[in-house]
């Protein structure tokens, strides 16, 4: 942490608006990139990013420099959306339509991710609809967790510190997010040869 | 073929580059002897081709220009509302630590009495607060001094001032105390905290447990004022909570309906984005007594509405409302007008 963010903490935790703002303009486009990330939805996504901020202006106070406030937002951040996903699950186990025509996140604006990389732009439309469902699948944590060291690519380190876990338990989340990712692909490629 | 189970983890972790020196040269030796993880490795790496690594999506520069701004005036907003509540002028620089507003006014407290204490023709001279800044920001809410406890339940200073004739340092400060009431609706105050808790509160949770607590009122049929059926209306027009917006569409449904009501029920069935939030008002609406003017509405829902099964729910509300009676015309004059056109036939023939 420099010096001069360090200055602008201070100031920011004796009601310093300004000092705040500039807090923000630091480092929010990291914390709408990652919030999109897990959430999956860009619309959605604004809301969070907004509730993160005002949630840290909140309990500003209560930083300690005992982490990189970027850890301190992202942790903030995180949680936040995957609470945002949790809530859209329910909604939509209880909503037919929503269970049917909608799914949250990657089957949104994530599947360009996945469209992206030019020899994805060969693969056949059914695989990527399958690696889309079975990231929707995996559990919140694993899928978070995936999501921050693949798409982000954060450190194991970084990702526990965010996740307020052990690196043991994000290492087993990565390994098994990413093995039953791999199970899809090995499936759909045996199912298609 | 399988990658060896005692390798499977060390794969992933060294193909995100996770590994330390000596895990990593290891597992390369046996890579370049195991078939299996070689296979492995390569499977890890035509995932990549999937979900392309290290590629987060890109920020809207202009987007995240506007969220920045609707940030800050949110704050700022917020600001204004809590000091609004809280103290004007000296203490406002502390603004958001309650901790330190507290710890300050108890310090002030101690200096008022020392200076007091002093006589009248010395110069009066403040000594500097004898503990830090990072002291007061972690001192608990119960200030301990020489002179006895402070009142713990302090919650800002309104006024500080130095009267020179008497030396003494005059504190007006405000107390926060836990209050507890207990009445039924009828008690004026109770409608009122009931209101503010609606209208007032930024905790959905508790803007939800006064919506309960009003359908648990309506359920013991005690009667609900107004003031809290015109803010259940204006919460149900700008609440977002989906929760608590459930529960006000159904207590909606059980109360008196009104014009007003039925228009914003109506306005919510046709508009709103969430099928959840249609599927209530359309129950609501049918709790109060449907009448058969609205049918285009429920044709308009039972022809145009996303959500099959409210289609298909408006469509029998549309064929329930076909076998009513002409709006307008009470059952007697219905009766009245069968029988004159009965008696009509008969002359006719």
């Amino acid at each position: 942490m420099s010096g001069e963010e360090r200055e602008l903490i201070k100031k920011a935790q004796l009601g310093d608006n300004e000092a705040f703002d500039r807090l923000v303009a630091l480092h929010d486009q990291q914390v709408l990139q990652m919030i999109q990330s897990i959430v999956g939805n860009l619309h959605d996504a604004y809301d969070v990013y907004q509730e993160t901020f005002i949630r840290a202006h909140k309990k500003l106070s209560s930083f300690r420099f005992e982490s990189e406030l970027s850890t301190w937002l992202g942790r903030i951040a995180i949680n936040l959306s995957i609470n945002w996903r949790k809530r859209q699950r329910v909604r939509q186990f209880f909503s037919i339509e929503g269970r049917k025509d909608q799914q949250v996140g990657w089957e949104g604006e994530h599947q360009n991710l996945v469209q992206k990389s030019s020899e994805s732009k060969l693969m056949n439309k059914e695989l990527m609809q399958q690696i889309n469902r079975s990231m929707n699948k995996l559990p919140e944590q694993q899928r978070t967790v995936f999501v921050l060291k693949h798409i982000h690519g954060l450190k194991i380190r970084e990702i526990s510190e965010m996740m307020n876990c052990a690196d043991g338990t994000v290492k087993n989340h990565l390994f098994r997010a990413t093995q039953k990712l791999q199970k899809v692909l090995q499936e759909s490629r045996v199912a298609t040869q | 073929m399988q990658a060896c189970k005692a390798f499977q983890e060390q794969l992933i972790l060294y193909h995100y580059d996770e590994l330390n020196d000596e895990e990593r040269t290891r597992l390369e030796t046996h890579i370049a002897e195991c078939e299996g993880c070689r296979a492995n490795l390569a499977s890890l790496r035509s995932l990549d081709m999937t979900i392309p690594r290290d590629n987060a999506p890109q920020t809207d520069p202009e987007m995240v220009h506007a969220l920045r701004q609707a940030v800050s005036r949110n704050i700022r907003r917020q600001n204004n509302g809590s000091r609004k509540q809280s103290m004007d002028g000296l203490l406002d620089f502390l603004y958001p630590a309650p901790a330190l507003r507290i710890a300050l006014a108890a310090a002030l407290f101690v200096l008022g009495f020392m200076v007091g204490n002093r006589n009248n023709d010395a110069p009066v001279t403040i000594p500097p607060p004898t503990f830090s800044l990072n002291d007061l920001m972690t001192a608990s809410n119960q200030i301990r001094t020489e002179n006895g406890a402070i009142d713990p339940s302090m919650a800002g200073v309104k006024k500080i001032g130095f009267d020179p004739e008497t030396g003494k340092v005059e504190v007006h400060y405000t107390t926060v105390n836990d209050v507890f009431v207990q009445d039924n609706l009828e008690n004026p105050n109770i409608t009122r905290l009931l209101q503010q808790a609606i209208l007032e509160e930024d905790n959905p949770g508790v803007r939800l447990h006064a919506v309960k607590t009003v359908a648990h009122m309506a359920d013991s049929e005690q009667g609900i004022a107004s003031e809290i059926v015109d803010a259940l209306i204006v919460l149900l027009g700008r609440e977002e909570n989906t929760g608590v917006r459930i529960k006000v569409l159904r207590l909606m449904g059980e109360l008196l309906p009104n014009e007003l009501v039925k228009s914003l029920l109506t306005n919510i069935l046709l508009r709103d984005p969430d099928p959840v939030i249609r599927r209530e008002a359309l129950a609501a609406l049918m709790n109060s007594e449907a009448d058969a003017s609205d049918i285009h509405i429920y044709k308009k829902v039972a022809k145009k509405d996303t959500s099959e099964s409210l289609r298909i729910s408006a469509e029998r509300v549309v064929s329930e409302l076909a076998k009513k009676p002409i709006p307008g015309s009470t059952g007697e004059e219905n009766q009245r007008s069968r029988r004159s056109e009965r008696s009509n036939r008969r002359e006719s023939r």
